[in-house]
This record gives C-alpha cells, structure tokens and sequence, in this order.
C-alpha cells in the first residue's frame, strides 16, 4: 500500500512540475475551466429565463446538479481521464507491453500516471456553486443531506469511470480507434443536465438509460432528499454492477491483447 | 484551377483513409444540438417562447447541416506548422500555400456531409421537421449569406493561425474566439432567446454572420430590408477580414523565422 501511495504522489509531483514549465499556460487553462463552470451556470439561468421548471427541475435544483457534476467532472478530469485517453494508443502502439511487465498493479500504473492539475479549478467551481446554493438557502439546508455529497459523488464517480473505461476497452478490439475524446466529449455534453430533459420521466426510457441516470442526476436527486429509499438502493446496487461489468469486460478485452510490436 | 482539383481529390482521398474518425467527428458534432433540441422542447412545453416548437428543431437541425458547411478547422493545424517551420515546404510550392487549406476544408466538408444525411433524414423525420416555404428572394439571400459565412469563419480562422507569425501560443485566441461564438453565432443559444442586448451587439459582432444569420433567412425570421441590411454587413465584414488576411500574411513571412530549418 504504501508503495502506492509513494508511487502516486511521485507521478503527482512530476506532474506538477511539468506544469510549471510552462506557467503562464497553466494559469490560463485554470482561468479558462473556472470560467466554463460560470458560463454553465449563465446557459441555465437563460433556460429558466423562460419557464420556472423544466422536466420537474427547478432552478436551484438544476444548480445543485450543476455543482455536483463540475466536482465530479474535475475530478474525472483530473485524475482519471488524462489515463485513459492515452490506453487506445498504448494499445495501438504495443506500449501495453512494458505497463505489464512493470511490478506493480497494471491497472494502477495505466489509471494514475498522468494528471491534469488545472481541473482543479472545476473542482473549487463545484464546490463553490453549492455553497452558493447553500448559503443563498436557494435549497434548505439539512445535516444529513448535505454530508451525503461526498458519498454520492463518489459513487456517481465510479459511474462515470465505468462508462469511460467501457469505451476506452472497445478500442483494444477496434485498434484503429484513435477518437476516444469523441466519447467523453459526448458523455459530458448529455450528463451536464438532468436526464429527464430527455426522457420526461418516461419509466421505459429511464430504464434503458440507467448507466447514465445513476452518474449524476440520481445521486444529486439524493442530495436534494427528492427520491425514496428504492432510488438509494438503486444507486449503490446500480454503481457495483456497472464497476464490475466493465472490469469483466476489460480482462476479457486484455486477454485479447495481441500486442502490436512484438 | 487544375492545381485545386489535384489538391481537392488529395484530400478527398485523405478524408476517406481515415473514415472511422470521421464519423466519430461527425457523431459529436451533433450532440450538443440535439441536446439543445431537447432542452427547448422541455422548456416551451409549458410556456410561449419566441420560437416555437417546430421551429426550435428547425433551428438545431439547420445549426447541425448550416454548421458543418461553414465551419473551419484550418487555424490550430496553420500555427502549429509555423511554430514548428513545417509551412516552409509549402513556401516553396507554386502553388498559394492557402489553397491546400481551402482543398482540405473543402474535401472533408463533402464527406462530412454524406455521413450527415442519414442522421439529418432521421432527425427530420423523427421530429416532424418541415421545410419552410421559400420565395426566390428568400432563396438566393440564402445561399449568398452560407457561401459569404463560410468564407468569413474560413479567413477569421486562417487569421487567428497567422497569429502564431508573432505569438508562441495561440490558443487563447481560440479560446476567446470559441466563446464569443458561444454568445453571439447563436450555435448553443438561437439568438432569438439570447437577452436583447446580446442580439443587438450580434447585429454589429462578425459572429452571428458566420452560422446565424444564414438559418434566420432560410426560417423566414427576417424582412426583406433586415436580410439586406445583414448582406451588407456580412460583406463588410469579408472584406475587412480579408484585408486583414493579405496583411497578416505578407507581414508574418516577413516575422517567420522557420524553426528547425
């Protein structure tokens, strides 16, 4: 374990100071993140410029969803999506090779080697919407729900992490698949508000889409204390079954693997 | 003329080698607007807005077709290859280094739309899209704002590339670039839904003469004496922008220092 942790904070530090080679670049793209995380938050206020709820959600609520996917989103940013856009090449490239031969967890080295310390500010974006949801007493303050965030979104994470890892594993089959941002870029685009803007509440359609309902609009209809104990379990249920369909998945794909150089 | 069909049939071939990608491409470039389509139909269920339902998907339907034939994608690639000394080979050709880059946009741009037909036909019919009436005013406005739009966002972008003659990294250009199409192109937001004055500062900003303004006419949202008076405006805009173009050529081959030669 602590050889890990050793292992993860030298990639950290090495990050860290290849972002500060270039400096004024890392400042900018901070700036840049903080300012998307606003310019959301002014596309909603234009949509509820015209109607008082949209699909069942209110503004605030919409908000909070908001600030719950920004920290979600920079985390995933952060720490997890610099990796795993980087596997369709590994794996085009043979370099899968050397990431299995190393004596540490594959895994581990393929999911943590690099990061991008900029998303940061998406984070502290998130987090500064809901204390602004909060404080302003946009949505009533509770103890219990608000200690469920943190739970809630990681969960949602593992979510996410899920789905991106699921396509991420499709290109072990389709080698010549180098467009994998395509995916994410998607994902993130539909995510961003409540799934029922698409299905409207409809039973069938939330039932087909629930790999995608379980990231981050029933985790922050959780938060909002708006579903019953049913959704609750959905949630956790939901989350376990997805993390370990894809790691099935990707073990099936690895044993696949014919290595490209050798 | 031969040189650009030679180019042309380059970069067709190009654009089909890597067909999978494409597609990808494709694929994300329409999800924003279907997401949009989604959220407006959402919102003006229960309430009047300034478009109605049917024109709402009339609207991100065209913003996905009227997008794709205008946009342009020329820049990152051209200042990348000044910062790197990579135009330098293109100096020496007889042929004006723009016109691998009109070939290039234009070749992707016919394959673009072929993947996109199948998805459009689709949306039409899916959501009930209807053609609205045109007259011939109408139609030939039309098609002089698409092809005078393209040309705009195409020199807008080449111009933001040259910048690299004098910057090291133009990315926030682009980034400034990207979000002031957010606002005033009207490619997220119809500008109709827009708070009046960002539809007033669009009339004047190049932005909304680049993907807009086209759609609005086709709509039959404009007047005759508003469509003329946005031609004009579009015109000018070309032509400063070109002018701006010659200069910064001329100018920057003069700056380029062609790293790595």
């Amino acid at each position: 374990m602590n050889r890990y942790l050793n292992l993860f904070l030298k990639f950290t530090q090495n990050n860290l100071s290849r972002e500060m080679e270039f400096r004024e670049n890392f400042v900018f793209w901070i700036l840049v993140q903080a300012f998307y995380v606003g310019l959301h938050l002014l596309t909603i206020n234009i949509y509820f410029s015209f109607a008082d709820t949209i699909a069942g959600w209110t503004k605030p609520e919409v908000y909070l969803l908001v600030g719950v996917f920004r920290i979600m989103e920079g985390t995933f940013k952060m720490l997890i999506h610099p990796n795993i856009i980087k596997l369709p090449e590994f794996v085009n490239r043979g370099d899968l090779d050397f990431a299995l031969t190393k004596p540490v967890n594959t895994q581990f080295l393929l999911g943590s080697r690099y990061q991008r310390l900029d998303e940061m500010a998406t984070i502290l974006g998130g987090v500064g919407v809901l204390v602004y949801v909060y404080s302003q007493n946009l949505i009533p303050f509770s103890w219990h729900l608000v200690l469920s965030i943190l739970p809630f979104s990681l969960l949602g994470l593992t979510a996410m992490y899920s789905l991106m890892m699921f396509f991420a594993t499709l290109s072990v089959f389709l080698t010549k698949m180098s467009s994998i941002w395509v995916y994410w870029d998607v994902l993130s685009k539909s995510l961003r508000l409540p799934i029922d803007v698409y299905t409207h509440g409809s039973k069938v359609f939330n039932g087909i889409l629930w790999p995608f309902i379980i990231v981050v609009t029933l985790p922050a209809q959780i938060i909002l204390g708006k579903t019953s104990a049913y959704f609750f379990f959905l949630e956790i249920v939901g989350c376990i079954v997805l993390l370990w369909a894809v790691n099935k998945f990707w073990n099936f794909a690895l044993r696949h693997y014919s290595s490209a150089s050798s | 003329m031969n040189k650009f069909l030679s180019y042309l049939r380059i970069y067709l071939l190009d654009a089909l080698t890597y067909r999978g990608d494409l597609l990808l491409f494709t694929l994300s470039g329409i999800t924003q607007p279907i997401i949009n389509i989604f959220i407006w139909l959402s919102i003006s269920g229960s309430v009047a807005t300034p478009l109605t339902k049917i024109e709402f998907i009339q609207y991100f339907i065209l913003v996905i077709l009227i997008g794709t034939w205008t946009s342009a994608w020329a820049g990152g690639f051209i200042s990348a290859d000044i910062r790197l000394g990579k135009i330098s080979p293109h100096l020496l050709k007889p042929v004006s280094f723009i016109y691998h880059q009109i070939a290039n946009n234009f070749g992707e741009k016919i394959i673009k739309t072929i993947y996109l037909l199948p998805f459009v036909v689709f949306l039409a019919l899916s959501f009930n899209f209807k053609l609205p009436l045109t007259d011939y005013f109408q139609g030939t406005s039309f098609l002089l704002a698409i092809t005078v739009s393209t040309l705009l966002l195409f020199i807008i972008d080449v111009c933001i590339g040259f910048g690299a003659f004098w910057l090291d990294d133009t990315t926030a250009i682009f980034e400034f670039f990207g979000i002031s199409m957010f606002f005033f192109s009207g490619k997220f937001i119809p500008l109709a839904m827009m708070p009046k004055i960002i539809q007033q500062i669009s009339e004047i900003l190049p932005f909304r003469y680049m993907l807009s303004f086209p759609i609005e006419i086709f709509l039959g949202k404009l007047s005759t004496v508003e469509t003329l008076k946005g031609l004009i405006i579009q015109v000018l805009w070309l032509i400063v922008a070109f002018v701006v173009y010659k200069l910064s050529w001329s100018n920057g081959l003069k700056k380029y220092s062609a790293s790595g030669a």
